[in-house]
């Protein structure tokens, strides 16, 4: 029994000074060393930078490989990223934004609008920083289109985002699809019953169900024409329109023309894990384009369509975006150093050419010219993009319609449908009511 | 004349007492009380730690039962769970502690093995195995596809996720186990053999002798495993994300989500009072009950 | 001889059930262990138990996988988050638990019946609250909201279960001590602490376990990736690369519990007799 102790104790103790010495080494933060400022003084203080961003492993070393460069280039700065996925990355930015530990320089999304900014602010002005980043470079009406909110911008875009469908040629090719198929959503339908009939592991859409709802946002845009919500705090969806979107996907799914939600559902955000969509039992699905980088990561032969049409549409419902935006946050305590380096990461050539589009096609022309010049460009992706642009919706969706807790409810009440739990009637009664609530509740507070 | 003394002696060391739960009062009271009421301050108001705080009364408290349905839910779905993994857990403990109290060659081998798993409590690395062993294309579905079994959405399926994920629980009955095998080895085995000479039944042997000498640890047990079994998070949260159509939708992650992703701190802080007080009414209950069915060697007074 | 047999037969028959028993509830773990040696294809594939062939390619890959941030760093913090917490309860829990056992001192029932119900106190209850008040102290992003609770013995069930073990120690021991002379803390000392080694080593088992695994905490009070122990590590590295990797994420898992594991294989004996002997010696 001794001995076990004395055992313990002394692994203990190694641990303790193990995990002390490694501790001290990597302790980088913004502490700048007294010593060192003393002997150099007119060199800038060392500081340190944190920059967060999500995505894929792709962004992830691309922008590493960048940050290193840019410490090589300015000695007295150190950069140190945080960076994870896409899922529930929103959450732990706004954990570290209420506990007052956010990065200095972050990648936001522009979805983030109105939660960023119906409180306090979380971000600098863009526009207050222009000594040190160059804004010249891009297109002035993207930037106020896409970027800023209430004259506020948030950030300097990183690439231009679209919507679109990905589809597997191959499995066109072995269901006699053309693609030149111009989709709407009623051969949608046929097309994807013929398709189970012949082999009933296959489903013309892939169902992730967070996507599949906002392929459902673009059928609601092509039906209205406006905004979901308006500024003015009015809900713009009957509950006619809700039962009918919702009738058309449970028609969707009991007509094997999408993949049953239980096997989707392990997949939501990621479905280029569906291990059916690797298998290639799965012909299509709604994207977001600057997800395209993690699929045309597979073996699989793909292209890209835009979404289906309906006769008569007020609008196309394609989503234009800037997807990802970098930005300074208010709390950081070395504004002019994070808003150089966000210059120097979208203007200078070689972090151009070193990111590539791992954030999607740049957002300007002078990066996309550098790109196509040194043959970096995707083609895939920029075409994509292309084919997103020409058929452009024109409704740029207000903060109120990207409001977290109103996607949250469009989603949860969208799966409560998918799995049956509740009929396309009650689905819509109950998200109808819930929002006209809600609205009140948010109208009353401003 | 002589005992007098005595107790004045003892009496004279009471008050020590207070210097060794020093640490515990500090603790308790800045770790412990204070964040308590402060949650229930902030319980009445819209605090979302961006804007000022504003009192707003009993709101939070109605909203929860008027408008919020994720609220209903996820109560039904913890009580399910609770209802369904605590017995499961407790029963399932005590049969294999019974098993291994028997002295058998290779036992410690046994004990290792069946406690392992509960070493890892509540692991993400655990949750990534779950995900793997019973995603449709998993290794459970693979098995049971060699006895031509059709694939089962174990966790795709709304009717059956709780119930996979609760699993990972049941199977991490080892604890128990190990406080069930402790106080049976207590057991003097003289009750045995008295009882044996009475003529007594294993099954009697079982409930007249062991079962009433087990019950303090069952007790402990219940405690602690519905407690725990009410704050469950980490498994539904990495593998399911409290789906699918929110059937994993846990009470923990109703306040993760309200707290922490849309900063609702006010309401969070209702939420978790209401928890509270639940939980206080369920412990208060078994503690009420114990005098009629826990036996304590000592006479049971603290 | 019949007599023999006849319990010859029910041992058997007892092996059996719990050697089959055991096989079901340890595959899993198993499974993953020799997953972590396949490669991908093989893991999605095959439902055989061993690699066909023994690669480390998870392991080397995971491990580094060209990241700034990798696993080194989140073993790291690990140990930094788990060895002071496991130290401090091992000092603070049976002190607090020796003055409650030992000491009828004035509100004591009241004070024992807090302490209980803090036991009842779910952690999930205070996360809230606590967060505000850490991050007014400027505590998030540092181990701090994990180590100072354990110092000040915040976490009852450790205290409460050695409380159990001290209550059964006969109180004529301390008493004899004291007749030859010893002080409480002499008492303390001397006399229990020797007595109760097992259940302190069970209270440092556990809390080192459950602190390692610990995630929800750990999510919420620890933000940054910099910061992140094994547990965000291995959930971080699942949302990233899950399809393209399943090896490197069994391997990491490995990584993740192998240590507990050992650590379990090597104080197991000792730790489960602990709870027994105490028990059975009180």
């Amino acid at each position: 029994m001794k001995k076990m102790i004395s055992i313990l104790l002394t692994i203990m103790l190694l641990l303790v000074a193990f995990s002390a010495c490694t501790g001290s080494t990597p302790a980088g933060n913004d502490a700048p060393d007294p010593t060192k400022a003393a002997s150099a003084p007119e060199k800038p203080e060392d500081i340190t930078l944190r920059v967060s961003w999500w995505g894929p492993e792709a962004r992830h070393q691309a922008t590493l490989e960048v940050m290193e460069m840019y410490e090589k280039l300015n000695s007295h700065v150190k950069l140190q990223g945080e960076y994870g996925d896409w899922n529930g990355w929103y959450d732990k930015l706004l954990t570290q934004i209420a506990g007052g530990t956010a990065p200095d320089v972050m990648q936001v999304n522009d979805r983030w609008y109105y939660d960023f900014t119906s409180n306090k602010q979380v971000v600098i002005d863009m526009n207050t920083l222009t000594d040190y980043v160059d804004l010249t470079t891009f297109d002035k009406n993207f930037l106020d289109t896409y970027c800023s909110y209430n004259g506020i911008l948030l950030g300097v875009p990183l690439g231009v985002n679209g919507t679109g469908m990905l589809y597997n040629k191959d499995f066109f090719a072995k269901y006699g699809i053309p693609e030149d198929t111009v989709w709407t959503w009623d051969n949608l339908m046929e097309i994807g019953i013929e398709v189970h009939k012949k082999d009933s592991n296959a489903y013309l859409l892939c169902s992730d169900p967070n996507e599949m709802m906002t392929l459902m946002r673009a059928y609601i845009k092509q039906k209205i024409g406006t905004q979901l919500i308006a500024d003015d705090y009015t809900f713009n969806l009957s509950k006619e329109l809700l039962t009918e979107v919702f009738q058309y996907t449970v028609d969707l799914l009991d007509n094997g023309v999408a993949e049953p939600f239980e096997s989707a559902v392990l997949y939501t955000n990621v479905s280029n894990e569906n291990p059916k969509w690797i298998r290639g039992e799965l012909g299509m699905q709604f994207k977001y384009l600057s997800l395209l980088p993690r699929y045309l990561e597979s073996d699989l032969n793909l292209g890209i369509v835009t979404l289906p049409v309906m006769e008569g549409l007020k609008d196309t419902g394609v989503l234009i975006s800037t997807g990802n935006l970098m930005s300074v946050y208010s709390g950081t305590k070395h504004v002019e150093e994070c808003a150089k380096f966000i210059n120097w990461f979208v203007n200078d050539k070689d972090a151009i050419l070193t990111l590539g589009e791992v954030r999607g096609i740049p957002a300007t022309d002078f990066a996309r010219k550098t790109l196509s010049e040194a043959g970096k460009g995707n083609t895939f992706v920029s075409d994509a993009v292309n084919i997103a642009l020409e058929n452009a919706s024109n409704i740029v969706e207000n903060g109120l319609s990207q409001n977290q807790e109103f996607e949250a409810l469009l989603i949860d009440t969208f799966e409560q449908v998918g799995f049956k739990r509740l009929t396309p009637e009650e689905a819509a009664n109950f998200l109808y009511d819930t929002m006209i609530e809600k609205l009140e509740e948010l109208k009353s507070q401003n | 004349m002589k005992i007098k003394p005595r107790i004045r002696e003892i009496n004279k060391y009471q008050y020590w007492g207070y210097l060794f739960i020093t640490p515990w009062i500090i603790g308790f009271i800045v770790l412990q009380l204070y964040p308590l009421l402060a949650s229930l301050n902030y319980s009445f108001t819209d605090f979302n730690m961006l804007n000022d705080p504003r009192y707003i009364g009993f709101q939070n408290y109605i909203r929860m039962f008027t408008k919020d349905v994720n609220f209903s839910q996820s109560v039904k779905v913890t009580l399910i769970r609770v209802l369904f993994a605590v017995p499961m857990k407790i029963i399932f403990a005590l049969m294999v502690a019974m098993l291994l109290n028997i002295r058998l060659k290779g036992m410690n081998f046994y004990r290792t093995i069946f406690y392992l798993p509960s070493i890892f409590g509540g692991s993400v690395a655990i949750s990534v195995l779950w995900k793997f062993l019973f995603m449709r294309e998993g290794l459970i579905n693979r098995l049971l596809s060699v006895f031509s079994i059709k694939p089962v959405d174990w966790l795709g399926n709304p009717d059956i996720a709780l119930f996979t994920v609760s699993l990972v629980t049941i199977w991490e009955f080892g604890s128990s186990m190990v406080l069930f095998l402790a106080g049976l080895k207590q057991i003097p085995r003289e009750l045995y053999e008295a009882a044996k000479i009475d003529g007594a039944s294993l099954l009697k042997q079982f409930y007249y002798v062991t079962l009433p000498l087990l019950t303090p640890i069952v007790f402990f047990n219940l405690v602690m495993q519905t407690i725990n079994a009410f704050q469950e998070f980490t498994t539904p949260f990495v593998i399911t994300s409290g789906g699918p159509a929110k059937s994993t939708y846990l009470y923990a992650m109703l306040i993760y989500e309200n707290g922490f992703k849309f900063l609702k701190m006010g309401y969070a802080s209702a939420l978790s009072w209401l928890m509270f007080i639940a939980i206080i009414i369920i412990t208060a209950l078994v503690f009420k009950s114990s005098p009629y069915w826990v036996y304590y060697g000592d006479g049971g007074s603290t | 001889m019949i007599r023999k047999s006849k319990s010859d037969i029910r041992n058997f028959l007892l092996h059996l059930l719990l050697s089959l028993l055991g096989a079901i509830m340890i595959y899993p773990l198993v499974w993953m262990f020799f997953a972590s040696f396949k490669t991908n294809d093989e893991i999605f594939n095959s439902v055989r138990l061993l690699p066909a062939e023994f690669n480390l390619d998870g392991y080397i890959l995971g491990w580094k996988g060209n990241r700034q941030i990798g696993f080194n760093t989140f073993l790291i913090n690990t140990l930094k988050l788990v060895v002071p917490t496991v130290i401090f309860t091992v000092i603070s829990s049976p002190l607090v638990a020796y003055g409650f056992a030992r000491f009828r001192f004035p509100f004591h029932r009241i004070l024992f019946a807090l302490m209980l119900s803090t036991l009842m106190l779910p952690n999930t209850v205070l996360v809230v609250p606590r967060y505000i008040m850490f991050r007014n102290f400027g505590w998030l992003d540092t181990y701090l909201p994990f180590t100072i609770p354990a110092l000040l013995a915040t976490a009852p069930f450790y205290t409460f279960m050695i409380y159990q073990f001290l209550r059964s120690l006969p109180v004529e021991l301390d008493e004899s001590a004291k007749i030859d002379g010893l002080g409480p803390i002499g008492i303390l000392l001397r006399i229990l602490l020797p007595l109760l080694k097992p259940a302190i080593f069970s209270a440092a088992v556990f809390q080192l376990i459950w602190t390692w695994n610990d995630f929800f905490n750990v999510l919420i009070f620890v933000p940054s990736v910099n910061k992140y122990t094994l547990s965000l590590g291995l959930r971080m590295m699942m949302d990233i690369e899950a399809a393209s990797a399943w090896n490197q994420i069994m391997a990491m898992s490995v990584v993740a519990i192998l240590p507990c594991a050992l650590f379990f294989f090597f104080t197991q004996r000792y730790f489960v007799e602990g709870i027994a002997t105490t028990g059975l010696k009180g």
